[in-house]
This record gives structure tokens, C-alpha cells and sequence, in this order.
């Protein structure tokens, strides 16, 4: 009886386990496709010229989901409250801060913190040109996310479930 | 007062202007950041440089020397992180701050097709101290408003004697009626100082009956206000270009009383130029105050009548 509940745990803790990786790989075009989004935002209001940068990631932390929702939030905090500190530092600041609650991975946190280097500290056309380079960088990264959650997804969670069940069948 | 002032500092900047002598403090008229070369500040009776321990020293090489970060932190500042929302103020040259106080700005200029696109690489600022001297004008009220009727009015003066200080004052004092019967009054602020709008919310009091159109260029700014907002006294400050002198003549045949201004030392020099000769020779100013620095910024030097004798000649202080 011991041995059948001990085997029935292994074998939750592994399909568990197997699920868990490949949400991971499932969330990460998501993410990099939400961070798309709040980046066309920023965009718009800025080929607008009459938002503040504070303002304009306020509004983005209103209205997107987590992760990024937190990401921006603080990152208008830290625009605001922090004296005299360049707008680079608030966002590495903000980036480093939130990044272990997403599922993205170094490329694209390459990306997105190389983005800082340029806000806000440069004109409007200026902005609008790195805006779309960051975009382009990140389509990318979102198409090398998609083919590894199409090649890994289904094989995370298959393998999950067979290693626990291998597991079980060499102990038992 | 001074607090908008030091918001726009980098730390390393704010402590040593925080820890200036009150007299010196309290007085301060502007403060002058550049790259690479000694922190100055000045008051109306001297400059100095400021030495790294927050010391006034006269020698330029014992100075503070702010570098390429300090900079870049108080554009970072001024522009709370939003550069490209200043394209307009950079093109212009300066930006306005709360509490009306501005910083202009120098560096590396961007032009495009023969204009001036915007200012690259920020590496000179100077911050101005704006100060509102309530009751500056109040002193002059009998001699330019007879019986409290409105007359056409022009303040000349060499730059950083009082005039827009004046000429804000006598706003405030039309358009709250103080000691005349009050009046609605337009200013049109094409560099933002009289009023010193930010977003467009006057940061000066410049009296309840006032309307601001804040960066409008004068002479389309006077048509526009009588059209729109039907003001019974127009403020423009410093006219001098052909347009703003037919603008004043569009605006005083339409029944519109103007008080305006123009630099100049004398009234011979101003007569001198082309836009404001020909406002004199046909009589539209009814009053000419002609100030100084004599005796501290706001020194009234003269006052003219329509055929320019003098109405009263004497030192008068009035505080601006």
C-alpha cells in the first residue's frame, strides 16, 4: 500500500515538473509579445510629444498584465522618486527588479535593458528609431520562442509523465 | 522659493548652492552650470564661483568643475526623463520651469535645411531666478495711470533691469483691480516669462481677469487674443520686429489699450529702431518709463509723455 502511494507521488511530482517547463516555454512568446505591445505604446505617446516618460509607464503598468505591469510601475516610480539618477538606471533598475518573475531569458533581457540606453534622452525621431529597432530585435526573439515552444512543449510534458512512470517501474 | 530651482540640480550642484551664506541664497539671480568649467552663480551685485567645499572664491581655477555626468543628470532633470517632449523649448533655446524660474541652454545645434532643429549635447545651463516683486509698479500708478484710465504704455530698458519684472506687476495689478477698476487683460507670452506658463498654467500671479496664450508669436498672438477673448488691455513684452509694430497699430485702432516693452538704454536708441520709430512718430504710447540699474534692477530713470518730454525725471526706487 506505502509502495503504490510513494509511486503515485513520484509520478505526480514528475508530470508536475514536466507541466512546469513547458508553461515555460509556452509564457515566453507571450511575454516577449506583451513586452511588444507596451513598447507600441510607448511609441504612440511619444510620436505625440506630450506625455512625460513617468507618465507614459504609469499608464502602461495600468493597463497591461503582469509581468509587465510591474515592470513598468516600478519603473515610473523610480523616474519619479529617485533624485538625480539617470533614466538608464531607473529601467536597468526596474528590469533587474522584476525580471526573476518572468519567464524570459537573457536575450531578450539583452534587448530590452540595451532599449534604456537611449530613453528619453534623445529627440523624438531619435526615440522612434530605436523604438522600432527594439521591436525588431524582439520579433525575432519572439519567432526563436515560438519554434522552441513548438519543438519542446508537448516533449516536456510527454517526458514528465514517462520519466516518472520509468522511475516507478525501476523501483518497484 | 527656491525650491523648484534646486529640484532641477544634480545632487553634487544642489548641496553647494544649499550651502551658500542666506544673504547670498536669498538673493541669488542665476546660477550658471557648464561643462568643464567652474560653477558660477550671481546676485545682482556680484558673480562668483563656487569651489567644490561650497566655498565663493574669485579664482576661477579653485572652482567647481561640473563634468559630462552632472550635465547630463540636469537635462535628465529639467526634462524629468522626456527629452523628446521638449523639442519645441529646445529649438527655442530654453525651457521653463515650475514656478516660472527658466534655464537656457547651449551646446551643439542641430540644423536642418538653414533652421535650428533642436540643441544637441547639452553642456551650458543657466538657470534664471525668476522673482515676482508684488507691488513693484504700484508706486508708478499715478504717473502711467491717470485717474485709473488705460493708456497705452511702453517700458524700455537694457536687458536685467526690471521690465519684465515691471511689466508683470502692472498685469496683476489691471487685472485684480488693485486701487483702479479691474479689467480683462491678454498677455501674449512668446517667451513665456511674463507669465511663466508650464502646461500652460501661469506660474506668475498675473490676476484673476488674465488670459495667456503661453509661446505665441507676438504679432499673431495680439490678433488672435482680440479676436478671441476680447481683453481691454493687451500685454505683449519686448516688440521690436516690422510685424509686432503693425500688430500694435492693428491692435490700438481696435480700441485695445497695450502695454509692451523694448530693450534699449535710451530713448534715442529705441527711436532708432525701424518697428518702434514709426509707433512713436504717429503717438500710440500715451507714456514711455524708461528704467535702469542704477540704484538696483527696477531704477526708474525717466518718465516720457506722447511728445516724449518728460514727465518726471528722478531715481525712483521701486524695488523690482
Amino acid at each position: 500500500m506505502l509502495k503504490m502511494v510513494g509511486a503515485c507521488m513520484i509520478l505526480l511530482s514528475t508530470t508536475a515538473f514536466g507541466f512546469r517547463k513547458a508553461r515555460a516555454y509556452a509564457e515566453r512568446p507571450r511575454q516577449i509579445r506583451q513586452m511588444r505591445g507596451a513598447l507600441s505604446l510607448i511609441r504612440t505617446e511619444i510620436s505625440f510629444g506630450s506625455r512625460r516618460l513617468d507618465q507614459i509607464c504609469e499608464q502602461i503598468g495600468h493597463r497591461e498584465k503582469e509581468p509587465v505591469r510591474s515592470l513598468y510601475t516600478r519603473c515610473a516610480q523610480y523616474l519619479r522618486e529617485m533624485d538625480g539618477v539617470s533614466t538608464f538606471e531607473c529601467w536597468k533598475r526596474a528590469v533587474e527588479e522584476t525580471w526573476p518573475a518572468t519567464e524570459l531569458k537573457q536575450p531578450e533581457k539583452e534587448v530590452i535593458i540595451d532599449f534604456g540606453k537611449t530613453l528619453g534622452i534623445s529627440d523624438r525621431e531619435d526615440q522612434l528609431a530605436h523604438l522600432a529597432r527594439t521591436q525588431t530585435h524582439l520579433e525575432v526573439e519572439e519567432g526563436r520562442a515560438r519554434e522552441e515552444q513548438e519543438r519542446y512543449e508537448k516533449m516536456c510534458k510527454s517526458l514528465g509523465i514517462l520519466g516518472g512512470a520509468l522511475i516507478v517501474i525501476l523501483i518497484y | 522659493m527656491l525650491a523648484p530651482v534646486l529640484e532641477v540640480l544634480p545632487l553634487s550642484i544642489r548641496g553647494l548652492v544649499e550651502s551658500l551664506p542666506s544673504r547670498v541664497y536669498e538673493s541669488l539671480e542665476e546660477i550658471r552650470v557648464r561643462q568643464e568649467s567652474p560653477l558660477e552663480v550671481a546676485t545682482p551685485f556680484q558673480s562668483m564661483f563656487l569651489s567644490p567645499s561650497g566655498r565663493m572664491v574669485t579664482r576661477e581655477r579653485e572652482g567647481y568643475r561640473p563634468n559630462r555626468e552632472d550635465c547630463q543628470k540636469m537635462l535628465n532633470l529639467i526634462s524629468r526623463h522626456s527629452l523628446y517632449a521638449l523639442e519645441e523649448e529646445l529649438r527655442r533655446g530654453y525651457v521653463t520651469i515650475r514656478g516660472g524660474h527658466r534655464v537656457g541652454l547651449s551646446g551643439r545645434v542641430v540644423v536642418e535645411t538653414g533652421k535650428v532643429k533642436h540643441i544637441r549635447d547639452v553642456t551650458g545651463f543657466n538657470l534664471r531666478v525668476a522673482r515676482q516683486v508684488k507691488g513693484a509698479a504700484r508706486r508708478l500708478l499715478p504717473w502711467i495711470l491717470p485717474g485709473g484710465q488705460l493708456e497705452n504704455m511702453l517700458i524700455v530698458s537694457p536687458p536685467q533691469c526690471g521690465k519684465t519684472t515691471l511689466l508683470r506687476d502692472l498685469t496683476r495689478i489691471v487685472s485684480s483691480g488693485e486701487t483702479i477698476p479691474s479689467r480683462k487683460v491678454g498677455v501674449v507670452d512668446e517667451r513665456s516669462e511674463i507669465a511663466g506658463c508650464v502646461e500652460g498654467v501661469p506660474q506668475h500671479d498675473v490676476g484673476p481677469r488674465t488670459d495667456v496664450l503661453d509661446g505665441c508669436p507676438k504679432a499673431e498672438g495680439m490678433m488672435m487674443l482680440i479676436r478671441s477673448m476680447s481683453p481691454e488691455l493687451l500685454v505683449v513684452d519686448e516688440i521690436g520686429r516690422q510685424e509686432d509694430g503693425e500688430a500694435v497699430f492693428e491692435a490700438v485702432h481696435a480700441g485695445v489699450s497695450l502695454f509692451t516693452t523694448a530693450h534699449g538704454g535710451s530713448m534715442e536708441e529705441v527711436c532708432r529702431r525701424p518697428g518702434i520709430a514709426q509707433l512713436v512718430r504717429e503717438g500710440v504710447f500715451a507714456r514711455y518709463i524708461l528704467l535702469s540699474r542704477k540704484q538696483g534692477p527696477g531704477t526708474i530713470e525717466a518718465i516720457y509723455d506722447r511728445g516724449l518730454s518728460p514727465v518726471k525725471e528722478s531715481g525712483v526706487e521701486t524695488g523690482c
